[in-house]
């Protein structure tokens, strides 16, 4: 049935249609004027909750930056300060040295005497280095001068508290050391220089890695040289193996994934170049040490080992696998030689039962990464490798285990100086050799605290591009899409201007006589 | 056999209908574009034929009326449209509104204020010692204070001018009732001799339309022309006389309650659909809705912070609660801290060096749970932002989809009632032939008297 064409209904359908082109030309105008996809909640309502998600993320992101950034300034004032101090302590067993020897002279003793008390001054300067007026060495009380000289003694008024710096979502990071490390304790320590951590196997728990710091688990995505790009969701493994299979099943074995020679990594292999990134706001990838890229066609990623324990076997310590059995170690303390036979230990946890019971008063502590030896008093103890084996060597325990007292030390060699008694002198090299090393170990903890950070920054301003990319995609327009769709939306609404003005214009009226 | 006399009385009467069709036709034309306007025709019937030996002799042409031409069927359908797209573009202003409200999508005040609070509260663990971090805390936490009260504020108003526009449409209602009784009384004084008042019922029609856009009607016509008017099942004009709505409503507590009355009895009235139900609607639903969810995470926040801050210690007092209030309307930084910005506690050992409450008020924030396991804060306010931009686009697309279904009934409704100009031209000049012709007839039957006269003479 053909219908009756009234001037209204004529006049309602163009109007109708003008204003259905209006508004896509008025859209497209909007997202050209703003550069934004999305200019109002109803435009994309999922995008509200994912472009709200990543500016909080974003946020989030700069603050831990921020607080990264701040805290190494403290870990660097910290690191310039144990190696001004390292410094300081070479120097003092060098004029111990000098002084002990038969260069030595009641002058030159004299002359020393006043370079030591300086040294002690230096020290106390050095300890109290203060960060935009607050003591780096006081623990938690920043505000109290930690070391203060009374007399010929140091008192130190800080705590041992730890001081903790947020760098990712709970995630926090000890950025601080107590000056407490420096002075007298009720115990002798001799930490040891070996990393015992084990190699990775297929059985690790993946909640074990990163020497006890576990995964996140998650999604990897990875993408190789072919152009295929695999999401695999790992969230469900427990082990290594677990892992292994997963990534074979889900990119149908395109991508493989084993250990590394070494032990230490995960290794990918694929066609080349090799990808792994996060999955959205992710941090899998990163937690199993491969959110990188290789050229090649294998992808190694780092260290994730995990923690040494008292069930971890020797054979699987790379240092030690290739010296078993181990053999004995000769432990001088508190006036007695005990010679400590590990070469019937297959386990860290039976290297401590045989030390703890073979030396009283001391024990052996295992670390995530290292064993020390502990004195209960605080009486110097030395450690030496008693065969051929090698074993303290091997350990990283052979050495001076001695109480830390930096400034009592130097007031002992001050004393010595004095009186002129080079046997003293010369004995208070040993314990000045012991802090160097207490010293060092503590530059290394410090330096491990600095990588840490700048890892950890890195990847938060990873994290800080990938977000601001992901909101761009989420809100901002694709240029060339938006001109080519506003150039049509004109086009469409001045045709429907044209026509609407030529349609009027013609009706019987006009040629009516 | 017919005479001269009744063949031209025959040709008269055709000349006469084609000067009424012609009329008709002019009316047409001259309200081509009259809001509400019903085309209309003359119809025409032949006249009783005269009975004569050889059979019915005709007798030309009558009127038998002004016909209005109009589908009541689409006209009922698209007042009941029109109802439903008022509703949805009532409720689709005021989630606009709130929208504003909470501020653009790459720019909500709120959620800045909440992150900035928070990375005061990040700062402030780098440096817990630190006075002026202490201070920037405070200023944040202002901010967020701030934030929360003027969103509270706006929905107050909001809801203030939702209730001033009820009061506006409760009087427009009023008076669109008022005058439709006043359109029936005078169609029934025109039609009571038996003559359709055309353009009366049009006018009447038009003032029903403008009822159906403020409240969903329902309409009965009597035998004498007069239309009653129902609203939520009440008859609000009868005849002449029109009841008067009047709008009251009341706050319990949280909840709102809010009817519309008749002036009479105050008997409560719910209406389903049409302008005052999307205003209520937004308010008890919408703008309600919103208020509940803000003042959540306003809650939440005041709950999550003051919780850790309690355990806190300053140096100089412990258990101070850092926020205090319960609600976005009554949110606020307590007092003490207030006056003095360090008393803001960043540990539990109250050493200056000390961090721990610190960081734990900074990781409240991000998204997912907090270590507590409980909803962030952040997380909270999102679910507010997504459930407004969802109801948003929701009422966006119901608009322009009800917007696109009135449109079709009126486009409907002028291709069976509207003027179309081609149509008259064709009329015209079909009527003008008509009267041509018949005048042609007159001319014929003067000739033939003359001729009749010649004879004679």
């Amino acid at each position: 049935m053909t219908i009756r064409v009234s001037d209204s209904y004529l006049a309602n359908i163009l109007v109708s249609d003008l204003n259905r082109s209006l508004g896509n030309l008025l859209k497209y105008q909007r997202m050209a004027g703003s550069m934004r996809r999305v200019n109002s909640f109803a435009d994309d309502p999922r995008s509200v909750a994912a472009i709200s998600r990543y500016n909080s993320l974003l946020s989030d992101t700069q603050q831990y930056l921020r607080n990264t950034n701040r805290s190494r300034v403290i870990v660097d004032a910290t690191d310039t300060a144990l190696l001004t101090i390292s410094d300081l302590l070479i120097d003092a067993r060098e004029l111990a040295l000098r002084e002990s020897s038969a260069m030595g002279t009641a002058d030159s003793n004299a002359q020393a005497t006043v370079v030591v008390d300086n040294m002690v001054n230096q020290l106390l300067d050095v300890l109290n280095s203060n960060v935009e007026g607050n003591y780096i060495f006081s623990g938690h009380k920043t505000s109290t001068t930690p070391f203060i000289r009374n007399n010929n003694t140091v008192i130190y008024q800080g705590d041992d508290g730890e001081i903790l710096t947020q760098t990712g979502p709970h995630a926090s990071t000890v950025i601080n050391t107590a000056g407490s490390v420096f002075m007298g304790s009720q115990s002798a320590t001799l930490q040891g220089v070996t990393d015992l951590a084990p190699r990775l196997s297929g059985t690790t728990p993946l909640n074990e890695i990163n020497l006890g710091d576990g995964w996140d688990p998650g999604a990897i995505l990875i993408r190789d040289g072919g152009g295929a790009s695999y999401t695999v969701d790992l969230s469900s493994c427990i082990d290594i193996d677990d892992l292994i299979a997963t990534v074979a099943a889900d990119t149908a074995g395109a991508v493989a994934v084993a250990i590394s020679a070494d032990g230490n990594s995960l290794e990918f292999s694929g066609i080349g170049p090799l990808s792994i990134t996060e999955v959205d706001e992710g941090t899998t990838a990163t937690s199993l040490g491969v959110n990188a890229q290789s050229q090649a066609g294998v992808l190694i990623g780092r260290d994730i080992r995990p923690p040494v324990t008292a069930a971890t076997d020797l054979a699987d310590i790379t240092e030690l696998a290739a010296s078993l059995p181990l053999g004995t170690i000769a432990v001088d303390f508190n006036g007695t030689v005990y010679n400590v036979d590990f070469s019937a230990a297959t386990t860290i946890g039976d290297l401590q039962t045989t030390f703890n019971a073979t030396v009283p008063g001391m024990e052996l502590q295992i670390f995530p990464s290292y064993i020390s030896l502990v004195a209960g008093m605080p009486e110097a103890f030395t450690v030496q490798n008693a065969d051929a084996t090698n074993t303290a060597t091997l350990l990283g325990v052979e050495g001076i285990g001695s109480p830390v007292r930096l400034f009592g030390v130097l007031e002992d060699l001050r004393s010595a100086l004095a009186a002129n008694d080079k046997a003293a002198i010369h004995g208070s090299m040993t314990e000045l050799a012991a802090l160097e090393e207490m010293i060092k170990a503590e530059i290394i903890r410090v330096g491990g605290r600095q990588n840490k950070m700048a890892w950890i920054e890195s990847i938060l301003m990873q994290t800080e591009e990938r977000l601001k990319s992901d909101l761009s995609l989420e809100i901002d327009v694709d240029v060339a899409q938006v001109a080519s769709d506003l150039s049509r939306a004109e086009s469409v609404y001045q045709a429907g201007l044209l026509v609407t003005s030529q349609l009027f214009d013609q009706n019987l009226m006009m040629y009516l006589r | 056999m017919s005479s001269l006399v009744s063949i031209m009385d025959t040709s008269l009467s055709a000349m006469f209908a084609a000067r009424v069709g012609l009329s008709s036709a002019s009316h047409n034309i001259a309200n081509a574009n009259t809001p509400g306007y019903n085309r209309q025709e003359a119809l025409f019937a032949a006249r009783r034929p005269q009975m004569m030996r050889y059979g019915a002799l005709g007798r030309g042409v009558e009127i038998e009326g002004i016909r209005r031409i109009q589908d009541e069927f689409l006209v009922t359908n698209l007042r009941s449209q029109h109802s439903r797209l008022e509703s949805y573009t009532q409720v689709d202003s005021t989630l606009y509104e709130i929208e504003a409200i909470l501020g653009s999508v790459d720019n909500d005040h709120l959620g800045n204020s909440l992150n900035a609070f928070f990375n005061a509260w990040g700062d402030l663990s780098t440096a817990p010692f630190d006075d002026s971090l202490k201070q920037a805390v405070v200023s944040a936490a202002a901010s967020v204070v701030a934030d929360f009260r003027s969103i509270d504020d706006s929905l107050t108003d909001l809801e203030q001018s939702i209730e001033n526009s009820v009061q506006l449409e409760i009087g427009n209602l009023n008076e669109l009732l008022g005058q439709i009784a006043e359109m029936n009384k005078q169609i029934a004084a025109v039609e009571v001799g038996g003559v359709t008042a055309n353009d009366l019922r049009d006018q009447r029609d038009l003032l029903i339309t403008e009822v159906s856009k403020i409240a969903k009607v329902s309409v009965l016509e009597r035998d004498d022309g007069t239309k009653d008017i129902i609203l939520a099942g009440r008859t609000m004009v009868t005849r002449d006389h029109a009841e008067q709505f009047q709008y009251a409503w009341q706050r319990n507590g949280d909840i709102y309650e809010m009817t519309v009355v008749t002036h009479g009895n105050m008997r409560q009235v719910e209406l389903s659909t049409g302008r005052l139900e999307g205003l209520m609607s937004s308010r008890d639903t919408y703008v309600t809705n919103v208020r509940e969810q803000l003042d959540e995470v306003a809650a939440m926040l005041i709950e999550q912070v003051n919780s850790l801050h309690v355990e806190g210690n300053s140096g100089t007092t412990t258990g101070l609660p850092f926020f205090t209030g319960t609600s976005a309307h009554t949110i606020d930084v307590i007092e003490a801290i207030k006056q003095n910005s360090a008393l803001v506690a960043t540990s539990r050992s109250g050493l200056a060096g000390d961090n721990d409450i610190a960081l734990a008020i900074a990781a409240l924030s991000g998204t997912g749970v907090t270590e507590s396991g409980d909803p962030s804060v952040g997380d909270t306010y999102r679910n507010l932002l997504v459930n407004v931009a969802t109801q948003r686009s929701q009422f966006e697309f119901m608009v322009e989809n009800q917007q696109n279904v009135v449109n079709a009934i009126e486009t409907k409704i002028a291709s069976v009632s509207g003027v179309s100009l081609d149509e008259e031209g064709a009329n015209m000049i079909k009527y003008q032939n008509a009267f041509s012709a018949s005048a042609r007839v007159v001319t014929a039957c003067q000739d033939m008297y003359e001729a009749l006269l010649n004879m004679t003479a």
